[in-house]
């Protein structure tokens, strides 16, 4: 039971406090909302590219890392297609830099032409490293596409193309800010050795007198339902071959998704699942293999993806992954199975509250997703799940006209293939 | 009262640092248990800690299979049986490889504790290395090791590693054969050898109760094992200041290291290699980020880091940038390396890396897991917490001149090896 108290301020800034005696450190943990899915479809990789200049200096603090780092703190940021997610962990001594900071960048950016020009090159250059420079490293780059025709789900958080952050104008990134970097916009979670007392009086006197916006309304195309099973073919430099299959599923927020995390779990996690014990173990088809949800804000995708042992003939391959997906709609899962993952799931939950940066992630996530007390009850909405949910769910997603495959081959298959 | 944003809030930097000074214990047979009791959560880490790293093998692979592939069959149990008890109670086993050393590591609800200990106690007495696991392991690693070949950062790692330490115990140089060398009679031979002897020591952290390390002491605590650790002497004679080009001609990034063999945290200078390397390379906020990413946006990443060995150490420099910009990079960076050597560090400068420092030690003794990896990092060198308490007055008092002074002796230009993957 992680308790926590929430303050609220007038200028519309949620405030989650979580106190924890047992650490010298505080933690602040700032949620924006808003992601890659909010981006024009021109100029895509931009919540992103903004999240690298979010660290290029705020209108009265030239250097955002300098005075934290002078305070023995240290930060870090991510986006991923819905969030915007800041956060940064000092000793409990020095607690109100890190108000001081985070309110400064989020009254006002300094917009220096430098940290545009520069981050955009740093962004290239991680594009190149983690998408380009690397084997199987654009699969996220043809999956999506594949998988969204509409939603802007269909690119990635770093953009479609390299030409989009090339392009980024200042601009745009001033009335980004407008738009979404606001107190009304943001979920702060404070949480370490500090009281609430001081965290509601900081938080008054930094935040507080920043000025409020309306939050900007979120009109995002649905993704029609699909009709017919999609399917495409690639070769590479690339020493195996590899599937990468994907079906719709649904959002975070639907109770569904706590049903497909536990199938994710029954195929591939740990050395007692179902897909390493047959088609790693005793078939030798695939040499690794894993199943996963992607837990979106909007409908998501469950994915099974695996690299072939040589020798093994693609199609084959998918008709196992197929058969081991579709067992759910046709078969009972036994009691035993599902007790198994779901004790799985609360050891995980229990070990992930041992670290305050976990927990104010995970509270500022769960206020977003509707209230932060959602986490709390994470652990009861896996323990009550049946093996009929299972295969209700299944049965209502698994579908093979519901499915995107993607084949990831060796070069050489190409000719023997043409 | 207005508000100055301008004006930073008072910090302090006298941070008060927990001990690292578990309780001690030692079972019967002899065999140290070291505890941290100061979870608030059911849960614990049991963490066996082994002289059975890869400076132990006499083939590559032999100590990273011996580790890995423990868990993969007893005398009375198959790897799926132990796989299902595990899972079932929701524990997790890590088990890992390092230079010196090798740990089997349990983590377990305290609940579920009868049910787990007994796979680990089973798996470091009676791993027995059955042959279609061991061909299972060679077939899927070997297609990882293809596939990690394609990747300049992995390429990079394994041939500096041959630079500075070729015909060394620390030379981990692996080639796509190597893996169909190993055989279960070499991984059964190591076991005895290295995991079956009394040269190990357990730390257990979370929220520890009495039954728990009663129940070690009769179960781990009674186990006699006769394997005599074999013990290796060091030598390297590796001239320093050796380069090499690997030319990737589809590459899109070239990756760089820089770097050389030092020495351990037992040497008088390593307190300040590390606050040096800090300042060059070692947080976002260093000399090589913000020349090299930060000012010409040349990299995603560049970092610098300080490895302590039992019988050596080293110093590196890691980066991957794009190709067109790869002459540039190692021109910046051996420009970084020069100023370290002809102008003192700024005062403002050094104080901010002694706070981020201090504030980085203070981060990495949170909570119990954490105070148990700043133990074993000590305890493996024979060290006790006197060497956290000196680390933070060192660093403290820590001087510019002293800080060239290292520069001046250990970075030299001559002294470093460089090796590029990729394109130059």
């Amino acid at each position: 039971m992680i308790e926590f108290e929430r303050i609220i301020l007038d200028n519309g800034l949620r405030i989650i406090y979580h106190e924890d005696k047992s650490t010298p450190l505080v933690c602040m943990n700032i949620l924006y909302d808003v992601g890659a899915r909010d981006e024009d479809e021109n100029h895509t990789g931009f919540a992103h590219l903004f999240e690298h200049l979010m660290f290029g200096g705020s209108i009265n603090i030239p250097s955002y890392d300098e005075p934290l780092q002078m305070a023995g703190g240290e930060n870090n940021a991510f986006t991923n297609n819905d969030i915007t997610n800041y956060y940064l962990t000092l000793p409990a001594e020095n607690a109100e830099t890190a108000f001081w900071l985070e309110s400064d960048r989020m009254l006002s950016l300094a917009f220096t032409t430098k940290s545009l020009e520069v981050q955009r090159q740093v962004v290239i250059e991680e594009f190149k490293q983690r998408y380009l420079n690397q084997p199987y490293g654009d699969v996220a780059l043809l999956l999506k596409p594949l998988a969204y025709k509409v939603h802007p789900y269909r690119w990635n958080t770093i953009g479609k193309e390299i030409s989009h952050i090339e392009n980024a104008t200042m601009d745009e990134v001033k009335s980004f800010f407008k738009k979404y970097y606001h107190p009304g916009n943001a979920i702060m979670v404070v949480a370490g050795n500090i009281s609430r007392q001081q965290v509601e009086q900081w938080s008054n006197k930094w935040f507080g007198p920043i000025e409020a916006k309306p939050k900007a309304e979120r009109n995002l195309p649905k993704e029609p339902i699909q009709t017919e099973a999609r399917k495409q073919t690639v070769y590479r430099d690339v020493p195996a071959n590899s599937i990468y299959k994907a079906w719709h599923i649904c959002n975070r927020k639907d109770k569904s998704y706590h049903h497909f995390d536990l199938i994710s779990d029954i195929l591939s996690n740990g050395k007692s699942s179902r897909l390493y014990l047959s088609l790693v173990k005793e078939k030798k088809m695939f040499t690794d293999i894993s199943a996963y949800v992607s837990g979106d804000m909007d409908n998501g995708l469950f994915i099974v993806s695996g690299k072939l042992t040589q020798g093994t003939d693609v199609e084959e391959a998918e008709k196992e992954i197929d058969q081991h997906v579709y067992y759910f709609t046709n078969q009972t899962l036994s009691e035993n199975e599902l007790q198994k993952v779901k004790n799985k799931v609360e050891s995980l939950l229990e070990f992930s509250n041992t670290n305050i940066l976990n927990k104010a992630m995970a509270l500022a996530y769960f206020e977003l997703l509707g209230n932060a007390d959602m986490l709390n009850a994470e652990g009861l909405k896996y323990a009550q799940i049946t093996v009929d949910d299972i295969r209700n769910t299944a049965q209502k997603y698994f579908k093979p006209e519901n499915s995107v495959t993607l084949y990831y081959l060796m070069n050489q298959l190409k000719e023997q293939n043409n | 009262m207005i508000l100055d944003r301008k004006q930073a809030p008072h910090n302090s930097i006298n941070f008060s640092f927990p001990e690292i000074k578990p309780q001690k214990y030692v079972l019967p047979n002899g065999i140290p248990l070291y505890v941290f009791d100061t979870g608030s959560q059911e849960l614990c880490k049991i963490e066996l800690v082994f002289t059975a790293g890869d400076y132990y093998e006499s083939n590559p692979l032999i100590a990273y299979a011996t580790n890995a592939l423990m868990r993969e069959g007893t005398i009375s149990k198959t790897a799926s049986e132990i796989a299902e008890q595990l899972d079932f109670h929701g524990a997790f086993l890590e088990l890992s490889i390092y230079n010196d050393k090798s740990s089997v590591v349990l983590y377990s609800l305290n609940k579920h504790l009868n049910k787990t200990l007994p796979v680990l106690i089973d798996i470091i007495q009676h791993a027995n290395y059955p042959e279609k696991e061991v061909i299972l392991f060679k077939t899927n690693q070997k297609q990882k090791f293809l596939v990690n070949q394609q990747k300049v950062d992995f390429v990079a790692r394994n041939y500096f590693n041959k630079l500075l330490f070729n015909q060394s115990p620390y030379n981990q140089f692996i080639v796509e054969s190597d893996y169909d060398k190993i055989t279960p009679e070499q991984l059964q031979k190591f076991y005895y050898q290295q995991y079956q002897n009394n040269n190990w020591y357990i730390v257990m952290a979370g929220k520890i109760h009495q039954e728990q390390i009663l129940e070690l002491t009769q179960t781990l605590g009674q186990l006699h094992l006769h394997g005599e650790k074999t013990d290796v002497a060091y030598q390297n004679n590796i001239g320093a200041g050796q380069k090499q080009y690997i030319e990737k001609a589809d590459a899109l990034q070239s990756a760089i290291r820089i770097g050389r063999r030092l020495f351990n945290k037992k040497h008088e200078d390593y307190y300040g290699m590390l606050v040096l390397n800090t300042i060059l390379g070692g947080y976002f906020g260093s000399r090589l980020m913000a020349n090299i990413r930060e000012d010409k946006g040349y990299t995603y990443g560049i970092g610098s880091g300080i490895v302590s060995l039992q019988h050596d150490g080293f110093f590196c420099i890691s980066t991957e940038v794009g190709t067109e910009v790869t002459q540039d990079a190692l021109n910046e960076i051996y420009k970084e390396i020069e100023q370290l050597q002809q102008e003192p560090v700024s005062n403002d400068e050094l104080n901010l890396v002694k706070n981020y420092m201090q504030g980085t030690f203070l981060r990495s003794v949170d909570g119990p897991f954490a105070l148990s990896d700043k133990f074993t990092a000590i305890n493996d060198y024979g060290l006790t917490n006197n060497y956290y308490i000196n680390y933070v007055e060192y660093i403290k008092q820590a001087k510019a001149e002293d800080i060239m002074r290292l520069a001046q002796k250990y970075l030299n230009k001559s002294d470093l090896s460089q090796l590029v993957v990729g394109k130059l």
